[in-house]
């Protein structure tokens, strides 16, 4: 299947200079998404890899390139998804109070719940409802990056899901302070909500950085992209096409991740991060290059309002948490 | 909901997206570029999907219309319901009705492609220069080629001889073609034109052509039958009359077609004809019906019949084949031969019954207590039975061979020529009482009966001789007519009376005592005292009761006078008249032997007129006996009363005075008289038995004719 998501062969590989040209396009629209994150951090270079992908790629309509482009994934995908292990931070529970690791926990599982079930009702189909699900639950464009191999969603699809994630996230950076200004929420609850029901962690950073409490914020927010090894654990096996089989990459992701967060060195990490950064936007621009902009507009306005009811009901879960006095 | 208000909704919620965003940057977060850039992200996306979602089911409807004209008939699934829901239904509608009219038209498609690909022929079309444009797959069958093989191809170069002008002048016209493989098939092809196209169905005509042969076989075979073949229908009427039919019946076809084939047949056999057609129907063919028919002319005829059921392919019954073979003349000759074998039979069984009566009749011959032995034309003995051997005295071996005068005294040895001149006269049988000779030489009586023998073709060949020892009875004969005659008088002899009235009372004495008078005289019988049965008149004239004065024809009456109990009175004196004496005398030597010979009784002749000279009388004397008479002291009419009841008595029986008075015609008075006369001289006596009175003649009465 041309149109989804799976894992070619490398060794069907082949460099000439047209494919050499696209692939500078492609790491060209990764690394312009990576300085704009730099710039703005609500702004994920995945998503803008993304956007500038379909741009580009809508605007030359070179069949030939987005054959090239199509060939690359069957490298970047994985070696992306791998490499992107380094930009997870794989956090110590103990060193949170144990009611927010809870109400975090909660809040990400209603959220992700939330969506599959409003998915269900309106009738959206199931890899594109699990795209949002793992976007609004865990860890906003970077889930829906790692899980979609598993899932092998339309390319339509996975392109919708990461701008509705960001949109919605967008959303909720914009609300947000407004929320917090008019409820007196507490700074540290603040943080509370914005690491546990924002998507992205450029956007929980931007909205907690207006209270001043963007380490707490992207503590808590650590929590829930943990969770993403945990998902891609269980989807793997889930739509493994035989039982107990988890793919190299997803290991090899889980492992980096483990990896960078206990024995390598934090220097060597951050080295290594915007690398990482790059070559999955880079991967995510190459998905974008062969997306046609009128079939991602096709996916329609219902994923997106269930994307926003999911995160309207984790902020739900959160205001009677926090009413409650759990949190 | 309608497109106009999820317009309005989602107008309504961007703006208000926008309203909360730009409120929320404006009053609490303060202006700034980036979270501008945020809301515009956000307004992009929401609007992206949201026209995304009001386009999507125009995006669906514009594919499946693409997708439709070029074939591909497909729903669409819009439920969202506004107007595009209710377009999406209207154009599943036309799709659905274009799909069914798609199968309809693909149904026709499939059907006539396969009507045509299996139908039993080959359907091709020709252009103007009569190249294929299209052909059936049969054509492999009818010309050996493929479809790509003979397409765009002139027919000419597969089918050299193909008439080309026939296409089109004719609908239908029957060629011969070809095939690859150098098979030759007769076809039949019917053309129809449309346009520059010739539409041709070609359907080979190979099984039709074989039948037809078969059928012009089977006509041939119909028409110069022998037999009669005649075809009915159901109805048993005359469909098809062939000649056989014509010939057997006189019936031409015109006139037989469409009759019922019971008009060839007799009324009575109508039931029976009923029948077969029955047996025919249950049981598919009825044969050997032997039946009469009649023709045209009126005669009839017998057949050997066969009737057969036809039937069409689906077993539905169409008519009959009646075959009919004339076997009148077999039958005939069937017959004949039966009757020759009834009548070989019959014949058969009258010669084992002939047969059997020969053997019963040889046993009954061979055993007979007769003498029979058979004579032939040389007088030689040619059988001889047991009885001959025993009476005469030669044995069988001996006999047969034997000249049969042998057997005969000397006095009689003339008697075989006289027999033979007898039978040669045509007498069929001869009775008479003779003399034979035994080996011993001792003469017996005999009372033969002789018989003549004929060959097959009905010539005389012998004769047979029945002789019964009468001796006995002849002794005894001549004993009681010696006791019981007036005068000594003997049978076969011939008795020469001086007077007419000796010979009158001579005659009557004789017939008194039993023989059958018979007088030939030119005297009346009244002047005699006879009556008119026993009298013959001499006289030239033929009347009835006459005898002409021919010597040859007084022997000839004389001589076939029956028994040999006669008393011939033989009146010679009109014979004299009218012959002369020789001729008499040499009737008289006949009669001699006649009455000798066969012992026929007494016969007495009488001449007293003065017609015969001395000499003539002394050679007549010489030739007869003279009559003498007895001396008895009784009165004539006692003495013929007791000879009456002597002569009775002698045979066991005692008469009554009744059986005198009938026996002489007198009265009971007169009877009474002369029987009182006898009893008073002790000759008779009259005894009783039972009521009844009758006589016997005592021994006095007895030594009356002892010494007579």
């Amino acid at each position: 299947m041309r149109d989804t998501l799976k894992v070619p062969d490398l060794s069907t590989l082949r460099v000439s200079w047209a494919e050499a040209y696209t692939l500078l396009l492609l790491l060209l629209c990764g690394v312009v998404a990576y300085i704009i994150s730099l710039y703005d951090p609500a702004f994920e270079p995945l998503f803008l890899a993304l956007i500038f992908g379909i741009i580009v790629g809508n605007l030359q309509h070179d069949e030939v390139k987005k054959g090239v482009s199509e060939r690359s994934l069957s490298f970047l995908l994985p070696v992306g998804i791998t490499l992107y292990g380094l930009n997870i931070n794989i956090p110590y529970l103990g060193e949170f109070d144990p009611r927010v690791v809870v109400s975090t926990l909660l809040m990400a599982s209603t959220i992700f719940g939330s969506v599959i079930w409003l998915s269900k009702i309106f009738k959206i189909e199931k890899p594109l409802s699990l795209l949002l699900a793992c976007g609004s639950g865990i860890c906003g464009v970077s889930a829906i990056a790692i899980v979609s191999p598993l899932l092998k969603p339309k390319k339509e699809e996975f392109s919708a899901a990461i701008i509705i994630i960001t949109a919605v996230g967008l959303t909720g950076a914009i609300i947000y302070p407004s929320i917090a200004y008019f409820t007196a929420i507490p700074p540290e609850k603040y943080a509370i909500l914005a690491g546990a029901t924002l998507h992205q962690t450029g956007i929980v950073k931007i909205s907690s950085h207006f209270f001043g409490v963007e380490s707490e914020a992207l503590a808590v927010k650590g929590i829930r992209i943990a969770m993403i090894a945990l998902v891609a654990l269980i989807l793997s096996v889930m739509y493994s096409e035989s039982r107990f089989y988890v793919p190299w990459y997803i290991v090899s992701f889980l492992a980096v991740a483990l990896f960078a967060t206990t024995y390598l060195p934090s220097e060597i990490v951050s080295t290594l991060r915007p690398v990482a950064t790059v070559v999955f936007s880079t991967t995510l621009a190459a998905i974008g290059y062969t997306v046609n902009v009128r079939k991602v507009q096709r996916v329609g306005i219902k994923p997106l309002l269930v994307s926003y009811a999911g995160w309207i009901v984790g902020v739900v879960v959160f205001a009677a948490l926090l009413w409650s006095g759990a949190i | 909901m309608r497109i106009f208000a999820k317009f309005v909704i989602l107008s309504f919620l961007i703006s208000a997206i926008s309203l909360v965003l730009g409120a929320s940057v404006v009053g609490v977060i303060g202006p700034s570029l980036s979270y501008f850039a945020y809301i515009i992200v956000v307004i992009i996306s929401v609007s992206l999907f949201a026209a995304g979602s009001i386009l999507e089911p125009i995006e669906k409807l514009k594919d499946a219309f693409s997708k439709a004209v070029s074939g591909e008939l497909e729903t669409v699934n819009i439920q969202t319901g506004d107007e595009f829901e209710e377009l999406a239904s209207a154009f599943n509608w036309m799709v659905r009705e274009l799909r069914k009219e798609k199968e309809a038209l693909k149904e026709s498609e499939e059907r006539f492609r396969s009507i045509v690909e299996e139908i039993e022929g080959w359907v091709f079309e020709l252009d103007r220069d009569y190249r294929f444009v299209y052909t059936s797959p049969r054509v492999k069958e009818y010309l050996g080629y493929t479809e790509a093989e003979v397409l765009e191809r002139d027919i000419r170069d597969f089918i050299e001889n193909f008439p080309i002008n026939e296409l089109a002048r004719k609908e239908s016209f029957e060629i011969e073609v070809v095939t690859k493989h150098r098979k030759i098939h007769p076809l039949e092809i019917n053309v129809t034109r449309s346009g520059d196209i010739y539409r041709c169905f070609a359907r080979s005509i190979e099984h039709r052509k074989k039948i037809e042969q078969e059928l012009a076989f089977f006509r041939e075979i119909l028409e110069h039958s022998v037999d009669a073949i005649v075809i009915l229908d159901i109805d048993s009427r005359i469909v098809v009359w062939n000649k056989g039919a014509e010939m057997m019946f006189g019936y031409t076809p015109d006139e037989a077609i469409g009759k019922p084939i019971t008009f060839l047949l007799p009324e009575d056999q109508w039931e029976q004809c009923r029948l077969n057609f029955r047996r025919a129907v249950m049981e598919g063919h009825v044969k050997d019906i032997e039946s009469v028919r009649i023709r045209k002319d009126g005669s009839t005829i017998i057949v050997d019949q066969t009737l057969t059921s036809i039937h069409d392919d689906s077993g539905e019954l169409v008519g009959f084949v009646a075959i009919m073979r004339d076997i009148t003349r077999r039958k005939k000759t069937e017959i004949e031969l039966k009757n020759m074998c009834e009548e070989l039979e019959r014949r058969t069984r009258e010669i084992l019954e002939v047969q059997k009566e020969l053997y019963r009749l040889a046993n009954i011959v061979e055993n007979s207590n007769d003498a029979i032995y058979s004579v032939n034309l040389e007088g030689r003995i040619t059988s001889w039975n047991k009885t001959a051997e025993r009476i005469f005295g030669w044995r069988k071996e001996e006999a047969i061979g034997m000249e049969s005068s042998a057997l005969l005294p000397d006095e009689i040895k003339n008697e075989t020529e006289f027999i033979l001149r007898r039978l040669r006269e045509g007498d069929r049988e001869l009775r008479f009482e003779t003399r034979r000779m035994k080996r011993n030489g001792e003469i017996i009586d005999v009372e033969v009966t002789v018989s003549p023998l004929f060959d097959e073709a009905g010539d005389l060949e012998g004769f047979s001789i029945i002789s019964r020892d009468i001796s006995m009875k002849k002794e005894a004969e001549r004993e009681t007519e010696r006791r019981i005659l007036r005068y000594n008088v003997e049978r076969g002899r011939v008795y020469f009376a001086e007077s007419f009235d000796l010979a009158v009372e001579v005659f009557q004495d004789l017939v008194k005592c039993g023989y059958e008078g018979k007088v030939i005289s030119r005297r009346y019988p009244e002047v005699i005292g006879i009556s008119e049965e026993s009298h013959l008149m001499l006289s030239l004239r033929k009347k009835g009761r006459t005898v002409e004065p021919d010597p040859k024809i007084v022997y000839k009456e004389i001589a076939n006078l029956p028994g040999w109990k006669n008393a011939v009175l033989l009146d010679l004196d009109y014979l004299l008249v009218k012959r002369s004496f020789e001729e008499v005398y040499e009737l008289l030597q006949n009669l001699k032997d006649l009455f000798f010979v066969l012992n026929k009784g007494v016969l007495i002749v009488v001449s007293d007129t003065g017609l015969l000279s001395e000499n003539e009388m002394k050679l007549l004397k010489m030739e007869c006996s003279i009559i003498q008479s007895k001396e008895v002291d009784i009165p004539d009419e006692f003495f013929e009363v007791l000879r009456f009841i002597y002569s009775k008595n002698r045979v066991g029986e005692r008469p009554s005075i009744k059986d005198v008075m009938a026996n002489f015609g007198i009265t009971r008075n007169t009877a009474k008289k002369r029987l009182a006369y006898l009893q008073n001289r002790g000759l008779i006596r009259m005894i009783k038995d039972g009521r009844m009175k009758v006589l016997e003649v005592t021994e006095n009465g007895k030594e009356v004719f002892r010494f007579v």
